[in-house]
């Protein structure tokens, strides 16, 4: 595939131009590929999250050689909750009803090159799933309960709140009429772990070019390093936590007895 | 300047961090008291979950209890025999704690029980306070207790001697005290001395002068326990945010005890029964008003 073949040259390239030109010049230099419907490559495959880490924004740019919209979704890694509800007994708050969501991605962003409604997909998007009604589908159907919708919109609400779900999708813009590009931006709480960019171009109902490529995010740093620790070799990680403390106690208590 | 906290998974502001250390810090100065049970629903309150707060305030708390407890071994003030019968009722009761923590956690009624038990516990306490300080501001005498009984300690069986504490006593009352105040560390965020200190004077007789070293002893070892149980079984426990509680602490204790040697004792106990009750008001109101979303969402 073209952009395969581009990838290894790309790291050292940030930007739009660097990016468009390889999509470009992989079209034009390698014809017997220039069948492939869609081909699309990223800013950055690698994002490292230090204690300064800001976010961080994500350039996609692609070519489409054929007529169609195309859509792009972000997904995170998978993770299991659980969303309570809490009901009002005798003057007191208390959580009762409660549904489990195992699997469902952590953080979900979406760009389309038309509003979604407007594109012909013939039960593509629930397939798929692809925009906000369809990341949460009940985990059995015939045992889901009615007021499913209640929890997963409650749920959804919550990751939107935290800036992990997006519910109005990007703009994916067109340069001329095959290349194209749009940006994804990922707040300073994204959960780490394996993502991945799915880019699909969508046309007459029907997939007709599609491509999926691994975004890793990792900790790094002290951050990283503590979280490791405790994660991996627990036992120890409670006594430097005991050691430490007894030590600050009693340097402190040393320190202010002088003073 | 924000700091990322690798185990509650959060950023927060360093000097909210150092501040909040300052001012239970000044506190436990001021008052004699450890200042968890401040410090955990402060730390709840701005968004560390509540299983976090708590593991590493005990952690916190190990810190705080050591260099007190320096202080009263150096003056012999410590009675290690009862500390040792209060320590294995502690381990017991806060293991307990721990494992019944995990299954409140598991049913969603975690938030809930720390809530209860914090109006429960400071109501009482904060009106036995109040009580106590404005009879001493007055100078009510306490009415003469209806007879000279002894402490239900004596009356009890398997009588052990402490001859630092010079008592004789059933040594099931100690084991139990310590038993309860160990669940009440690991399930609460707090290192129990509030409850300990009355108990130790009031059920089993002990000498005023003993009775903080010892409760200090016992303290260390029960908050040592319960951050190697929470870091092994749930990895709750925050060392950077225990950190930065502990240096605000550290520092604000120096000013708080400075500070206390100029009031009179009893107006102090006024102030802090006061701040005691509101505390528990301000938890106990949270309880009856509407939460803002119906729905919560936690990881499983």
């Amino acid at each position: 595939m073209a952009a395969s073949t581009s990838t290894s040259l790309l790291p050292q390239y940030r930007g739009w131009l660097g990016g468009l030109l390889i999509v470009m010049l992989s079209c034009i230099t390698l014809p017997s590929h220039a069948a492939s419907p869609l081909v699309a490559d990223l800013s950055n495959y690698h994002i490292e999250m230090d204690s300064g880490f800001n976010g961080t924004r994500i350039f996609l740019f692609g070519a489409r050689n054929d007529n169609g919209d195309v859509v792009v979704v972000i997904r995170g890694p998978d993770k299991n909750y659980i969303v309570r509800k809490k009901e009002n007994i005798g003057g007191i708050w208390i959580n009762r009803q409660h549904i489990n969501f195992f699997a469902v991605p952590d953080f979900y962003a979406i760009a389309a090159s038309k509003v979604l409604s407007t594109i012909e997909q013939d039960n593509l998007f629930k397939r798929l799933r692809i925009g906000m009604d369809f990341i949460l589908i009940p985990p059995h159907p015939d045992e889901s309960p009615a007021n499913f919708t209640e929890f997963s919109s409650a749920f959804a609400q919550y990751q939107h709140k935290r800036k992990l779900y997006m519910y109005i999708p990007q703009k994916v813009s067109f340069v001329g009429e095959m290349l194209f590009k749009t940006t994804i931006d990922f707040p300073d709480n994204i959960p780490p772990g394996d993502y991945t960019a799915e880019i699909y171009l969508i046309s007459g109902g029907e997939i007709t070019g599609m491509q999926s490529t691994p975004i890793t995010v990792v900790k790094s740093g002290l951050d990283a390093f503590v979280y490791t620790y405790a994660h991996t070799s627990p036992i120890l990680y409670g006594i430097t936590a005991v050691v430490l403390a007894l030590f600050i106690g009693w340097f402190g208590g040393r320190l202010f007895e002088k003073i | 300047m924000n700091i990322y906290l690798p185990i509650a998974e959060m950023s927060v502001n360093v000097f909210l961090l150092l501040g909040l250390g300052t001012v239970t810090g000044v506190l436990s100065g001021l008052f004699g008291v450890g200042g968890g049970f401040l410090m955990t629903p402060l730390l709840i309150f701005i968004g560390v979950p509540p299983a976090v707060s708590v593991s590493t305030v005990a952690n916190q708390i190990i810190a705080s209890s050591a260099s007190g407890f320096l202080a009263h071994w150096r003056q012999d003030h410590v009675d290690f025999k009862m500390g040792n019968y209060l320590l294995t009722g502690g381990l017991v009761g806060s293991s307990l704690g721990v494992m019944m923590f995990r299954w409140l956690k598991q049913g969603g009624h975690l938030d809930l029980f720390i809530s209860l038990s914090y109006v429960t516990f400071l109501t009482m306490v904060g009106l036995l306070m109040a009580g106590e300080s404005l009879r001493a501001i007055f100078k009510v005498a306490r009415k003469p207790s209806s007879s000279n009984k002894l402490p239900m300690a004596m009356r009890m069986p398997f009588k052990v001697d402490f001859p630092k504490s010079n008592l004789r006593i059933s040594g099931i009352m100690p084991i139990a005290i310590g038993l309860f105040v160990g669940m009440m560390v690991s399930l609460m965020g707090i290192g129990g001395g509030f409850f300990l200190i009355p108990a130790m004077i009031y059920l089993l007789g002990m000498p005023t002068a003993m009775v903080i070293g010892t409760s200090l002893y016992e303290i260390i070892f029960i908050t040592a326990n319960v951050t190697l149980l929470y870091a092994l079984t749930t990895q709750t426990v925050d060392i950077i945010l225990a950190l930065f509680l502990l240096t605000g602490s550290v520092v604000g204790a120096q000013f708080g005890s400075k500070l206390g040697a100029k009031l009179p004792s009893e107006y102090l106990r006024a102030m802090l029964a006061a701040l005691v009750l509101c505390v528990a008001a301000k938890l106990a109101i949270d309880l009856f008003t509407p939460p803002a979303n119906i729905f919560s969402v936690s990881a499983m």
